[in-house]
């Protein structure tokens, strides 16, 4: 589920701005890998901290206006669009290594 | 081995042994293969450290030979749930983690294999036998310790973005360390090894680089598994202050 995720948000964002399929998909992955997240184990907090913190900037620079409320509008999908998913990946690394510890 | 050496090996193996039970302990709870995975392994690990150095506490002059060969089995098998746990943890459904994994586990079970049939395990370099399982053992090292460091840094990126706990982002750490120590581990066994095929004593050398390296991988181990919580205020603590000025910036 993880990996769609990414596709889901990458084709919103498309969609919500002028880019193109690879333009929307290559100005995400390069967002994620600023946030050190891994595409294969997106959850959707981690992509809701990406489109507040880092997307905002990233579409700034590729001259997409109101960047903000397109990165809010994008959240919002991919919001409804997971809201049926079990969103808990117990078996991601950071959940791993969280257990391991015992918290 | 020095006394010394002894008295280290068997108090890391019973380490191992605690961690295992508690691995398992949390896989029961969990219902989660990665840490089944990880206590069969230090299981593994400490029945081997432990048995190898039953001999010298009980004054024989070895293990019986077929003693030796249920415990050299039980560590070669031990370590392939290891790399599922690398492979399972690091890279879920690629191809050449998968491959990594499978050759391995063959250099294991091979070298095994090749040991028992050919009238028991050596320590030498002279020995294929022992080169294929050592280089069998070597791999997860290497690999875990890779894992660890390319994961702490991009743990470090998310602790940043509060996405991530900075005492999870320091276990990928404290995890790429104990893969190191087992690199310079399997260092010193090779070091052993070529000893062994000249027929010289053991150096002090090897030794001393085999107890400092359990010696680390213990207290790395102790880190992950019970982390004191003085430990875990001063990573926190130490996560803020480098997070403060990128929150200012």
């Amino acid at each position: 589920m993880a990996a769609a995720f990414f596709d889901i948000a990458a084709e919103l964002l498309g969609e919500r701005t002028d880019m193109d399929r690879l333009a929307a998909r290559g100005t995400l992955r390069l967002a994620l890998k600023e946030a050190g997240l891994d595409v294969q184990n997106l959850t959707v907090p981690q992509l809701r901290a990406v489109f507040e913190k880092l997307m905002p900037k990233e579409l700034e620079a590729r001259g997409v206006s109101d960047a903000t409320a397109t990165c809010k509008a994008v959240m919002d999908d991919i919001a409804s669009a997971a809201s049926t998913v079990d969103l808990e990946d117990s078996n991601s690394p950071d959940e791993i290594f969280k257990r391991l510890g015992g918290n | 081995m020095a006394e010394s050496a002894y008295i280290i090996s068997s108090v890391a193996g019973c380490f191992y042994l605690i961690a295992c039970y508690r691995l398992l302990k949390l896989s029961r709870r969990s219902g989660q293969r990665p840490e089944f995975w990880l206590g069969i392994y230090f299981g593994a690990a400490g029945q081997w450290y432990l048995l190898y150095t039953a001999p010298y506490f009980l004054g024989l002059d070895a293990l019986p030979p077929l003693t030796e060969q249920g415990v050299e089995w039980t560590y070669a098998l031990g370590v392939i749930p290891y790399l599922l746990f690398i492979r399972s943890t690091f890279r879920p459904g690629c191809g050449w983690a998968t491959a990594l994994a499978i050759a391995s586990s063959l250099l294991l079970i091979g070298g095994a294999a090749a040991a028992s049939l050919g009238g028991g395990f050596s320590n030498s370099i002279d020995d294929l036998a022992y080169l294929i399982e050592w280089t069998g053992y070597t791999i997860p090292s290497i690999w875990m310790c890779g894992e660890g460091f390319v994961a702490h840094s991009a743990a470090q990126k998310r602790v940043r973005m509060g996405l991530c706990e900075p005492v999870v982002a320091n276990r990928y750490l404290l995890f790429a360390y104990f893969g190191g120590c087992q690199i310079a581990a399997c260092a010193a066994d090779l070091l052993w090894a070529l000893e062994n095929s000249r027929e010289s004593a053991s150096s002090a050398f090897a030794n001393g680089l085999l107890s400092a390296t359990e010696i680390a991988s213990v207290a790395a181990l102790w880190l992950v598994f019970f982390p004191p919580l003085a430990y875990r205020r001063w990573i926190k603590h130490r996560a803020e202050l480098l997070s403060a000025p990128a929150e200012r910036g």
